[in-house]
């Protein structure tokens, strides 16, 4: 139903929260700019739709891994800017080594000479 | 003190700011790449998608815990009142008698002022009266109101009654004590009803020493006889004590 771009690849169910986290150990960022920052650094293949995006920060927020906080801006509405907390440091670290086992499993099955030489 | 349900109206206006805020910020950059002021909102909002419904999938994120919430703030307004059960016990009461004195007085004011009598025509009943300032009660001797009623130019009507008193009640069981009052035979005339059962008073039963005669109210003739339509016409014992 919603329109699609084409060019751009759907971000991986599961991956945005690692995403925002890594994004955000960068230093505080707000919505807009890490939505930016992601696709920027993706080489723009990573499109993060809004509808994920700030459903995604705002249960980052409820679970503690994120802060937010309000900063006036020059554009008129406040920003509200959120910045990387210890458990969320923590959570990062659980996340990219989960990450790094199912690439690594599925890299082995894709490559099967691979997977042999690893064991 | 804590009041989750304030709290979330306040996050939804956050959060509509959060995203105003998002479409403000990629319509600056669409301008200063170069698009028309117009060009740039439209592809802002494009980007964007539907506003609503990210809102709607956001607060989904907050979950049930303005509700969790609600019921840690009544948990901890219990343990409150318990820890200083003697502070909770005064204020209770207080709130407790404050809101029964003000709902009695209400319910006088309510009947008296503000509701009409249940009669026809209630706004034309007068209640007249001497009051006899020796005594500090409200007093008219029979021949004075014979004398209004031979007088009297200004009403339609006149009726009398005497302050309800208590009768006891004999041959209908063990004796029973009612409350009665009583009228002059124009009573049910000037309030404007009609025996449901039965006559109303006669003009002779108005005279001094002149016959008596009773009417019972529903509730009596329920109770005391049956709900019986043959009683019309029955003879009573009441005595005045």
């Amino acid at each position: 139903m919603k329109p699609r771009y084409q060019n751009r690849t759907e971000i991986l169910q599961g991956t945005l929260d690692m995403l925002i986290l890594q994004t955000l150990q960068w230093g505080p960022r707000h919505g807009y700019a890490l939505s930016k920052a992601i696709r920027t650094n993706s080489g723009e293949i990573l499109k993060v739709d809004t509808g994920s995006l700030y459903p995604a920060l705002h249960r980052l927020e409820r679970r503690g891994w994120i802060a937010a906080e309000w900063k006036a801006s020059e554009i008129g509405p406040r920003l509200r800017v959120y910045r990387l907390t210890k458990s969320g440091s923590r959570q990062l670290l659980s996340e990219r080594s989960r990450w790094e086992r199912l690439t690594a499993a599925i890299a082995g099955i894709m490559n099967p000479a691979g997977k042999e030489s690893a064991s | 003190m804590k009041f989750s349900f304030w709290r979330r109206t306040q996050r939804n206006k956050e959060l509509v700011e959060e995203m105003q805020a998002h479409l403000a910020l990629a319509e600056r950059e669409a301008v200063e790449s170069g698009q028309s002021p117009k060009d740039a909102q439209a592809a802002a909002h494009k980007e964007f998608g539907n506003v609503g419904l990210t809102a709607e999938v956001t607060r989904d994120a907050w979950g049930w815990n303005w509700l969790v919430e609600l019921l840690q703030d009544i948990r901890y307004g219990v343990r409150n009142m318990l820890r200083t059960p003697g502070f909770a016990l005064v204020t209770v009461l207080t709130l407790a008698l404050g809101i029964g004195a003000n709902t009695a007085i209400f319910s006088v004011v309510d009947a008296v002022l503000f509701r009409a009598l249940p009669y026809h025509h209630a706004g034309r009943l007068v209640w007249a009266t001497n009051f006899a300032s020796e005594q500090k009660q409200t007093l008219v001797f029979a021949d004075e109101y014979a004398g209004w009623r031979t007088q009297n130019h200004v009403f339609e009507n006149i009726a009398a009654y005497s302050p309800a008193a208590e009768y006891t009640l004999t041959g209908t069981g063990s004796p029973q004590r009612l409350s009665g009052a009583q009228v002059t035979a124009s009573f049910l005339n000037v309030l404007g009803v009609m025996p449901q059962l039965g006559r109303n008073f006669l003009p002779e039963e108005d005279r001094p020493a002149g016959p008596k005669a009773v009417l019972l109210s529903n509730g009596v003739w329920r109770s005391n006889f049956g709900a019986d339509r043959n009683v019309v016409g029955r003879v009573v014992a009441l005595d005045d004590t």
